[in-house]
């Protein structure tokens, strides 16, 4: 089945650009919409900074590195800031920094302070929320100096610090405390379902291994889910130096995001895209290792993936233009995000934009998402074509049906048709053969003048006797030929004994005979009725015997004979003739005998009778 | 009053005949005049006048065509069976036909007569009838075997509307309706070939009977009638 959809007269790029701004707009929503700020709490705004033990400067919060402060590779920023108390706080404090780009580490009058939650899957590099607790005797009546060492291991990405709260259970809400717990806690959750979906479609994969789709959609999650693994764990590490490789790699995304688009889209892919996937980060790691400058490698990884990104995002607005689909538009939409993200972070990263947070890592989350109702509409959309096809079938199936039941129904009221047809031949033709005649004659003979007065009522007698050999032969089916004969004897009986002839009436060792037919056995009564009336007409006989007996082959053989004159001269004319012509029209033969005493007229009958024609 | 309506013996046997072609009429009523076996009661041209016969006259034997003007022979066959159930009754035809005859036997009727039967085939005709003895041809035996195992199997006694046949009644009715003549039948089932007539007379009854009957339960069942 085919779909034709309806060309839709819109512009090409109206909704892929419509679904380009949402994504840019998502893409700024965390520099408007942002925690609401701890007005009781004590804010510092104003301390000093010194990159790798440099002279110290003074800085206000939120405070970005500069390139020329920290240029690639492992940097170190101590931050200094001082704050007056007249006395130790009655209870612990909670210190908050609204958001933070890489490793820090926080001391209080020279004392460590523990973040609250462990920022475990947070990747320092993309930026988080610390909040932690300052146990009260850390503070100090009068001058405190709070210290935080930022360090980043590797890469160009700089450093931010925002605004830091200090304050107790009243100033720094619980809204703030739990802010990382929670975000810990979402970041989890988001490995793990990511985890599982990835497991989905693996197994999806593995049953539809034709479709394209399902294999990009694997590259995609599994690569997404490594690289974001990858991140954090490399992030705190001395590997750090594997985490500019990442960068690089990340060139992969965009060819998978690509490849993904064209297969969704059924469009042709380049031959070269599957292999690029995997070609262009080796590219680049590789020349790395052989002394390139990391950075702009890295950077090439970065941008290639985010071109790889638009590029998919606008091929998948333009099918969704065309189309109509949303399956396009859903996944276009989280590409477009990430070409925003991507490049406001690198804006970020690079000090080209102020922020704090680095967002691609969230908006792959997204992705996922997509990808998800993606399989399910899939699975969907094919759940509800089967149903279609099914409902398709059974529809045909009945329409089928019913032609043939129509079909059927004319054929049997043709066959019906044609029996009644033949059955009004055969009764046209029994009654004109016979009780036609026999009218025809009565008619001439009343005609006449000179008419024998009994020869009238013997015509009609006739008429009547073959009218009741006809009906007596109506209703006989095969093997139904004793039946037929019994009817003639008991007609044939009263006849006889009404003009002093004695009948002789032997059935019992006929053979059973086959093919009998209503015709058939109406030719047979009209043999043995001419029989009988020759005998009457030239006995004059005074007994008649008409018996039966088994023949040669199974065949009948049923004798009628009369002990009157010879009748040879006679016998030899109409009666006999006419006998002859209807025995041979069912397959049997008359013979006509003399005896001694009387004639004896011999039907032989077949064990299958001929159907008349 | 009893004196009409019991006959004396050897004397001829009153009869009714209804039979609306003239010609017809007229020649089997010159028939049964010139027979010295009956005495010709009355002769009816339609149904009306039959009916007014059977109610005024003391009759032995009513000889009804069904086609009658202005109505069934059959109602002056179960009329007569109800007020004078002494009486018998045959049916005149011309084919005698299964249809004719089996409705007229159901009715009540004991015979029939062939339409063009001369003055022979009536006085024996009459004669079996009013001896006990019924004809049969294989045809009518036919229809009747078919119609009886059509018939459902009696659950109980009491509304089995098929009749009852005894096995040597079974016997008869499955030869003749298989072609064999009466005195094949007698032959082969060691019984006089004048009981062959006889046996069928009773399973003429029984089939009235039954057929009363089942009218009698199909009326109970319509609500007709409340026993």
């Amino acid at each position: 089945m085919s779909v034709v959809l309806p060309e839709r007269p819109r512009a090409l790029w109206t909704p892929g650009l419509l679904i380009f701004l949402l994504a840019l707009l998502a893409a700024l929503a965390p520099s408007v919409l942002s925690l609401p700020f701890p007005e009781a709490a004590r804010t510092l705004a104003t301390g000093t900074v010194s990159f790798d033990n440099g002279p110290e400067v003074t800085v206000d919060l939120p405070h970005d590195w500069s390139r020329s402060d920290a240029p690639a590779g492992p940097a170190q920023a101590i931050y200094r800031f001082e704050f007056e108390l007249e006395q130790v706080p009655e209870t612990d404090q909670y210190l908050l920094i609204r958001s933070v780009r890489h490793q820090i580490t926080t001391r209080l009058n020279q004392a460590r302070i523990e973040p609250v939650a462990g920022g475990l899957w947070v990747n320092p590099v993309s930026g988080s929320t610390p909040v932690m607790v300052v146990p009260r005797h850390f503070f100090l009546a009068g001058s405190n100096e709070l210290e935080i060492t930022m360090e980043r291991f590797n890469g160009a990405a700089l450093g931010h610090l925002s605004l830091i709260h200090l304050g107790g259970d009243t100033e720094i809400g619980l809204v703030h405390r739990l802010f990382p717990i929670l975000g810990d806690q979402l970041r989890a959750t988001a490995y793990a379902l990511q985890t599982l979906i990835l497991l989905g479609i693996l197994v999806v994969w593995t049953a539809r291994r034709r479709d394209p789709v399902f294999g990009w959609m694997l590259a995609l999650s599994a690569g997404s889910l490594a690289v974001a693994v990858a991140e954090v764990s490399l992030a705190r590490t001395d590997y750090a130096d594997v985490q500019t490789y990442l960068y690089m790699t990340l060139a992969a995304f965009g060819v998978t995001a690509y490849g993904l688009a064209c297969s969704v889209l059924d469009a042709p892919r380049p031959p070269w895209l599957a292999p690029s996937a995997i070609l262009v980060p080796l590219t680049l790691v590789a020349g790395s290792l052989l002394g390139l400058p990391a950075f702009p490698l890295a950077l090439i990884g970065v941008l290639a993936a985010i071109a790889g990104h638009f590029a998919a995002a606008l091929a998948l607005s333009g099918g969704f233009a065309r189309t109509g689909s949303w399956e396009l538009g859903l996944l276009a939409f989280p590409f477009f995000l990430i070409t925003t993200t991507g490049l406001h972070d690198i804006a970020v990263s690079l000090g080209i934009l102020d922020g704090g947070m680095l967002l691609s890592g969230y908006v792959r989350t997204l992705t996922i998402l997509m990808i998800v109702i993606l399989l399910m509409r899939r699975l969907a959309t094919s759940l509800k074509q089967v149903d279609e096809a099914n409902e398709t079938l059974r529809t045909r199936l009945k329409q089928r049906e019913d032609e043939l039941a129509v079909l059927h129904e004319r054929e049997r009221s043709r066959a019906v048709a044609a029996v009644r047809d033949q059955e009004r031949q055969r009764l046209m033709h029994d009654l004109h053969d016979g009780l036609s005649g026999h009218l025809v004659s009565i008619i001439a003979l009343s005609e006449r003048e000179t008419a024998e007065p009994r020869s009238i009522e013997k015509a009609a007698r006739a008429a009547l006797d073959d009218l009741r050999l006809v009906i007596n032969s109506l209703d006989i089916g095969d093997r139904d030929l004793p039946l037929a004969l019994a009817g003639f004897r008991e007609r044939l009986g009263p006849q006889l004994r009404r003009i002093g002839i004695e009948l002789e009436w032997s059935m019992e060792r006929l053979p059973e005979i086959s093919g009998v037919t209503p015709a058939n056995a109406l030719s047979i009564l009209r043999i043995l009725q001419e029989a009988v009336t020759n005998a009457i007409k030239h006995g004059p006989a005074k007994r008649i015997a008409i018996s039966a007996n088994g023949g040669s082959d199974g065949s009948a053989v049923i004798r009628v004979e009369n002990d009157g004159r010879s009748t040879r001269g006679d016998g030899k004319g109409h009666g006999l003739a006419n006998m002859q012509r209807r025995a041979v029209q069912i397959g049997g033969s008359v013979m006509l005998d003399q005896m001694e005493e009387g004639m004896r007229v011999t039907l032989t009958l077949p064990a299958a009778l001929a159907n008349r024609g | 009053m009893a004196a009409d309506t019991v006959r004396n013996e050897g004397a001829p046997w009153r009869i009714v005949l209804a039979e609306d072609d003239g010609p017809v009429r007229e020649r089997l009523a010159g028939i049964v005049e010139n027979w010295t076996g009956g005495e010709l009661v009355a002769v009816c041209p339609d149904l009306a006048s039959t009916v007014l016969a059977i109610e005024t006259n003391p009759l032995d034997l009513l000889i009804t065509d069904l086609n009658l003007p202005d109505g069934s022979g059959i109602d002056a066959i179960r009329l007569l069976a109800r007020i004078r159930p002494d009486a018998e009754a045959m049916v005149i035809s011309v084919l005698a036909d299964e249809r004719t005859v089996l409705d007229a036997i159901e009715a009540g009727a004991a015979g029939y007569l062939l339409k063009d039967a001369d003055s022979i085939d009536l006085a024996e005709a009459i004669t079996d009838v009013m001896s006990g003895k019924s004809p049969i041809s294989s045809s009518i035996a036919r229809v009747l075997v078919r119609r009886l195992s059509d018939r459902p199997a009696a659950i109980g006694p009491e509304d089995e509307p098929r009749p009852h046949l005894t096995p040597r009644e079974t016997d008869i009715l499955w030869g003749i309706a298989k072609g064999f003549s009466y005195s094949e039948l007698a032959e082969r089932l060691g019984i006089s070939n004048q009981t062959v007539p006889v046996h069928i007379r009773n399973i003429y009854r029984k089939l009235q009977a039954s057929n009363r009957s089942e009218a009698v339960y199909e009326a109970t069942r319509l609500g007709l009638i409340r026993l």
